[in-house]
């Protein structure tokens, strides 16, 4: 990838153009972060408080009131409720599968329809969650069905 | 969401009651070339229609709301609650109340062995449904994967 600067005092806007042969994830990236779309989340961690990249979270999940965000290997607090992450995400690869947990589907494996309605997701980690029968429509048209 | 849930039940039986009934209708009027007693009483027997159909909408609505049974869809209690949905209103109204038929076994058996068929047919169907819905999800999840590993590579 070619970065070209043009630096020069007649400019008087900034102005961040982008010369590409089609919009590709890295591509994309560099836009939200132009638009200053949120591409990490605030998490907590044995009391120290860091950042971590949103395509590193497999699900969030609300348990008892808290918000746990459940990346492959690690499980983190987060001081967002659950709809407000939802807000956060909406735009993203995120979507609500139950009324306490919201799911990354970019990580999901593979998918089961089950005899009651519902659907069993299964993650690349091994996970397995459940999607609630009335979140399905809203899953299915994550992938544009 | 319980409001909404309820909203969506009404919006489908009030569907189905609809559906139903225009079907019987055309039915009726297909056997109504044969049929002098269905000649003569032919507004009756449609308003008794709309009554049975109705009843048969109502019941379904009753037992979802109050027994949850939606969670086991493909059950076969299920199975048999909506069986029973139909052919209760249809052999109690159409028998000794609206006297379509008279309560004799066959008159009661045929229309039970028509209703399962119909039933095991529609069931059928929705599990196919489901079955493809599964293979599509499937898929679109299998290219996203690798559409992203794809990215990842050239990233």
């Amino acid at each position: 990838m070619k970065l070209t600067i043009d630096s020069s005092p007649e400019y008087i806007e900034a102005e961040i153009c982008i010369r590409c042969c089609t919009i590709d994830k890295t591509i994309q990236d560099v836009i939200d972060l132009v638009q200053n779309k949120k591409t990490t989340l605030s998490v907590q961690q044995d009391g120290a408080t860091r950042m971590i990249p949103i395509n590193s979270v497999y699900y969030l999940e609300s348990v008892d009131d808290k918000t746990f965000v459940y990346c492959k290997d690690n499980v983190f607090s987060c001081g967002l409720k659950l709809y407000e992450a939802e807000e956060m995400l909406a735009d993203t690869s995120f979507v609500r599968i139950s009324k306490a947990c919201i799911l990354n589907i970019d990580v999901l494996d593979s998918v089961k329809m089950m005899i009651n309605g519902k659907m069993e997701a299964a993650l690349d980690n091994g996970e397995k969650l459940i999607i609630n029968r009335h979140y399905v429509p809203a899953f299915k048209k994550k992938f544009g069905m | 969401m319980k409001k909404k849930i309820f909203l969506k039940r009404l919006k489908l039986y009030g569907t189905s009651f609809c559906i139903s009934y225009t079907i019987a209708s055309m039915i009726l009027s297909a056997l109504n070339i044969n049929s002098e007693l269905i000649k003569e009483n032919i507004w009756l027997t449609n308003i008794q229609l709309l009554i049975v159909c109705f009843t048969i909408a109502v019941l379904m609505l009753i037992t979802d709301t109050l027994l949850c049974r939606e969670e086991n869809l493909f059950s076969l209690p299920n199975f048999l609650l909506g069986l029973a949905d139909v052919a209760v209103p249809v052999l109690v109204m159409g028998g000794p109340v609206f006297h379509w038929f008279s309560l004799s076994t066959i008159y009661i058996l045929i229309p039970i062995i028509i209703l399962f068929v119909v039933y095991a047919a529609t069931f059928a169907l929705f599990y196919i449904n489901a079955k493809l819905t599964e293979k599509e999800l499937n898929r679109k999840i299998h290219e996203r994967k690798e559409r992203l590993q794809h990215d990842k590579q050239n990233h």
